[in-house]
């Protein structure tokens, strides 16, 4: 190998105030991106949960269908279809808006199955439970079953936003300037050419939420609302013993 | 008639490219198959170290899995691919200097086994962790050394825990295969992209290759819930 393709800026870029300035309107977009299709995708996905729980197969199936076909492509693929393919229709769709409805028509379909999952865990007892204190179906439902569902799709919702904002990375494919290409442009100029510490500062930038987002996963999942819950949730589908106080 | 008059051009293009469609799709199969293969024996060794008694071993493999699952596959690979080739080539006592130039397909193989042995190592360890301890202790009361406990007590049992996610995985696996035509390597999606450009049957061509990726993913996607169902059951 020459020594030609050894020789690069190194670190020096990062000494100047342009460099980050650049690299941070990078997350900014791909932190906005993520935003915006995870708010979509709790739209489409409660729309979605809801119709795979209804009766008429006339619903059921098209959402299922949905479900489960966005669910199983890749990504990068559906893409390349809204953005190429839009640019065959007369409705011409910009580059950013192409990777939001794509990564929609994913992450929508994941946040279906997380909000259905939590829909179907809470048992019929809770609900009956609470019916027989006295409250009204409608009352049970905002003030016990959907409190507990949230509790339990949060976890999951958190982990899918950490698959999401990695996602985004995928729009750099599109020259879209977002972190992971605002990443190329600097390492792919000539004077500059140094991928190793790009690539390096650049990892850390989507390492760093991403990890605080796995923080809270973890946290949620573990946390002590949870396990009341459980706790609470197994003690009235089964005729349990009363629980033994346990000293903390 | 559209969607009729569509299927009729989607087999019509899948009848005029189906050697470089099918090659593609041969790629992604042998790279998803390869890449999977060496992430479950990383995975597992992984997976054994998170759980080790030895602190040191725990914390190296702990940071192995949080720095390769909260960073996009997309930047890895472009690490392999991109920034390897620029570190000092290694000069090894009687093996001679080594460069870290990798081809598309090595890189990719690399990135993606690194990637997904990530979540392996993550899906067994789950399954390590839901074996009760006692087991472990009846296991070395016997007379078996940590090893022997781990390998014939424990682990069978965990990886029959695991295999549901594990499933998952190798779906995504799949479907994160596609990111490796960024590095050059014509898989499925690249080979689809190829013939789009020249000819610009767009909808269609990426409409056979959805097909294809569908083929692998969604009976990965059924045994996943399948086989969920009945670890839930044995349990």
């Amino acid at each position: 190998m020459s020594d030609i393709l050894m020789v690069g800026a190194g670190w020096e870029p990062f000494t100047r105030w342009a460099i980050w300035r650049f690299l941070f309107d990078g997350l900014v977009l791909a932190l906005e991106m993520a935003a915006i299709s995870m708010l979509l995708s709790m739209l489409v996905g409660v729309v979605m949960a809801v119709a795979r729980l209804a009766r008429p197969r006339i619903i059921r199936w098209p959402a299922m269908v949905y479900v489960e076909t966005f669910r199983a492509m890749p990504l990068l693929l559906l893409i390349f279809f809204v953005f190429f393919g839009s640019a065959r229709t007369p409705l011409k769709i910009g580059p950013v808006t192409a990777v939001v409805i794509a990564l929609t028509l994913y992450n929508s379909a994941v946040v279906a199955e997380i909000i259905r999952a939590g829909i179907l865990s809470i048992s019929r007892g809770v609900i009956e439970a609470s019916r027989a204190l006295g409250l009204s179906y409608l009352q049970s439902m905002t003030y016990v079953a959907i409190p507990i569902a949230l509790r339990r799709m949060a976890p999951g919702v958190v982990s899918q936003l950490i698959t999401l904002f990695k996602d985004t990375s995928l729009a750099s494919v599109l020259s879209i300037l977002e972190l992971s290409r605002s990443a190329r442009v600097i390492y792919d100029t000539p004077t500059y050419g140094n991928p190793v510490e790009v690539l390096t500062v650049v990892a850390a930038m989507y390492f760093i939420p991403s990890y605080a987002l796995s923080l809270l996963a973890q946290r949620l999942e573990a946390g002590p609302e949870r396990r009341a819950i459980l706790a609470a949730d197994t003690a009235t589908a089964t005729i349990a013993p009363a629980p033994a106080s346990r000293p903390e | 008639m559209g969607f009729i008059g569509f299927l009729g051009d989607a087999a019509e293009q899948l009848r005029l490219h189906y050697p470089a469609l099918l090659h593609g799709y041969q790629v992604t199969i042998l790279l998803t198959a390869v890449s999977m293969a060496l992430a479950l024996v990383l995975g597992a060794v992984v997976a054994l170290a998170r759980t080790a008694e030895w602190r040191w071993l725990r914390v190296a493999s702990g940071s192995y899995v949080e720095l390769f699952r909260n960073t996009p596959l997309l930047i890895q690979l472009y690490f392999w691919f991109f920034a390897l080739p620029k570190l000092p080539p290694l000069d090894l006592p009687y093996l001679g200097t080594f460069h870290w130039l990798l081809s598309s397909e090595q890189a990719a193989v690399l990135g993606l086994t690194l990637y997904t042995g990530a979540y392996t190592a993550e899906a067994l360890r789950s399954g390590l962790r839901s074996i009760d301890a006692g087991q472990t202790e009846a296991a070395r009361a016997v007379g078996l050394t940590y090893m022997q406990t781990r390998l014939y007590v424990v682990a069978p049992q965990a990886i029959r825990i695991a295999v549901p996610l594990l499933t998952s995985i190798l779906s995504a696996l799949f479907r994160n295969s596609a990111l490796v035509s960024v590095i050059g390597v014509i898989d499925l999606l690249a080979a689809a992209d190829r013939i789009q450009q020249s000819n610009f049957q767009t909808f269609e061509l990426f409409g056979v290759a959805g097909v294809l990726y569908l083929s692998l993913t969604l009976p990965l996607a059924w045994a996943s819930g399948g086989l969920e169902r009945r670890v839930a059951r044995a349990r």
